[in-house]
């Protein structure tokens, strides 16, 4: 971890803050709490070729602000993004113009990642192509039947070349999730079904670490993050799914 | 069928890969056999297939998903309409199309799967009349862009008509029959004794319906005789884009779906027996219209 990669940060924190309030757009706190997480995956162990799948899509706005900084979304279509017209929505599009693995595919419907990721990463292996696809899911994509098919599958099948990143922010759209879908067995379930699961704090720059030990399985990392992380003063974490900073209130 | 045809490809196709819904005994597991890298059981998951699938397809593999028609379609809907268009080499084999699993039970028939994709603009339908049908069929969606649909309904009647996605199998000028795949041999048997009557068979959606528009132009009678309930049906669709009068158009479709038994019996409860049908045909062929 470098001082760079806490600037970029703090920049990319900056620049949600002010995308949400110009376009008075919710799901902020879905971003900010996978913020830290994916700075440090875009600016660390990800690779030119390998995939990136944004199961969460509504932190779309997160997404377009990381691809523009990595030169895969132009300024001007940034600036036009969910607002009228645009093709970038609140949820990632399903043809952006360029593809790049990055872009991975679109969503906004939860549960469909992880099995679009076991099948690249199936079809990455068949090819004996050594890269990697990382997905990064929320609660509600867990609640999603789907995923549990495709989390049987991937374990089944080893697809040590898939790793999931799950935002483990606790809250979904009504409450609390332990109030709504518990998943507190997950390292147990995730375990018995094959796979390398991992916690980690999602909100500390120098801990969050995606080298592990190298096992035949596929991976699973649990990041216990915030979702109003930063703005504790403003928001409770289920506010901070729904409002957004006014401009002369942004910190 | 599908799977000695599917052998063949795969020795000719080296980026193909098939994902089983648990389900082709015995044949499958021959092939699981034979291809242990490229044919994938992945249970009874029909929303993860299509995921993986889509991940698969995205990477340049030409996927076949082989399942219970209607669990391969509905089960994961969404994922199908989302995530496949024109770039993907997807073929969805669903086995037990119609009332194929009539005996089953409601779960298993699968008489709006037409209407379902017909839904999705770049997606193709084949209906095969005839099992003999089937490995020319397979061949031919196999060269076609996009993802394809294949409706298996077991027919062993043979003939010596090769494929065609719009095919007359009688001719004459009184009354225009329009019937789906595999119904068309038990429309021919009610059909048989009386003169005048053309049948059209579909075997692929979307066709060009201009050669039916032309011919119900010169009869003024259409008979529609489909294994498929009417909301969605093809012939719904049909009758939606043909020029004229709507006064002598009738339809045989499905409104049942509860009832379990044959497919024979199923058919017969619902008035898409041998007798009905040609009584049909009878009662259509004497209608009076405006150009006798």
């Amino acid at each position: 971890m470098t001082v760079d990669m806490i600037s970029l940060r703090n920049e990319l924190k900056s620049k949600l803050l002010a995308y949400h309030s110009e376009r008075g757009l919710s799901h902020l706190g879905s971003c900010l709490s996978s913020l830290d997480i994916l700075t440090s995956l875009f600016w660390g162990p990800l690779k030119e070729e390998d995939h990136f799948i944004l199961s969460k899509g509504h932190a779309a706005s997160l997404l377009y602000l990381i691809l523009n900084k990595k030169g895969l979304l132009s300024d001007q279509d940034l600036q036009e993004s969910c607002r009228d017209g645009s093709l970038y929505g609140a949820h990632p599009p399903f043809q952006p113009p360029q593809k790049h693995p990055w872009w991975g595919f679109g969503s906004g419907s939860l549960g469909y990642g992880i099995g679009l990721g076991c099948g690249v990463a199936l079809a990455k292996r068949m090819k004996n192509d050594l890269s990697h696809v990382y997905v990064l899911v929320s609660e509600g994509d867990l609640n999603e039947g789907s995923s549990w098919e495709s989390l049987h599958f991937a374990a089944h099948h080893q697809l040590k070349n898939l790793t999931v990143l799950f935002d483990h922010n606790q809250v979904q759209a009504l409450g609390n999730s332990s109030e709504i879908f518990p998943l507190h067995h997950l390292p147990t379930t995730l375990e018995h079904l094959g796979w390398d699961v991992h916690h980690q704090e999602g909100h500390d720059l120098t801990k969050i670490d995606f080298n592990t030990v190298s096992t035949e399985k596929p991976r699973f990392f649990i990041f216990s993050t915030q979702k109003n992380q930063g703005l504790e003063n403003l928001f409770s974490p289920l506010e901070a799914h729904y409002k957004w900073p006014n401009k002369v209130g942004l910190p | 069928m599908f799977f000695s045809w599917l052998e063949n490809h795969f020795k000719n196709k080296s980026n193909s890969v098939l994902l089983l819904c648990d389900l082709g005994y015995p044949e499958a597991l021959d092939l699981m056999k034979a291809f242990p890298q490229r044919v994938l059981n992945v249970g009874v998951s029909e929303q993860n297939a299509a995921l993986v699938a889509k991940g698969l397809c995205a990477e340049g593999f030409e996927v076949f998903i082989y399942g219970i028609s209607s669990f391969t379609l509905w089960r994961c809907a969404e994922v199908l309409k989302l995530y496949f268009g024109p770039e993907d080499s997807l073929r969805i084999i669903g086995n037990g199309g119609g009332l194929g699993y009539g005996l089953m039970g409601t779960t298993h028939h699968s008489i709006d799967d037409l209407g379902l994709v017909s839904l999705w603009p770049t997606w193709t339908s084949w209906i095969p009349a005839r099992d003999q049908e089937v490995p020319e069929v397979l061949t031919l969606l196999t060269q076609e862009t996009g993802p394809q649909y294949l409706r298996l309904t077991n027919n062993a009647a043979t003939g010596k008509n090769n494929f065609e996605p719009l095919r007359v199998f009688s001719q004459g000028d009184k009354l225009t029959v329009v019937t789906v795949g595999p119904m068309v041999d038990l429309v021919l048997e009610a059909a048989h004794q009386e003169t005048g009557v053309q049948t059209f068979c579909i075997g692929k959606w979307p066709v060009d319906i201009e050669k039916i528009n032309q011919h119900f132009a010169k009869t003024g009678r259409l008979l529609f005789i489909e294994e498929h309930q009417e909301p969605g049906s093809l012939s719904s669709q049909i009758k939606s884009q043909l020029d004229g009068s709507r006064k002598n158009i009738r339809s045989l479709t499905l409104s049942k779906s509860n009832i379990a038994g044959s497919r024979d019996a199923l058919l017969k409860m619902q008035g898409l027996d041998k007798k009905s049908i040609a009584s049909h045909i009878v009662s259509m062929k004497n209608r009076v219209h405006d150009k006798d």
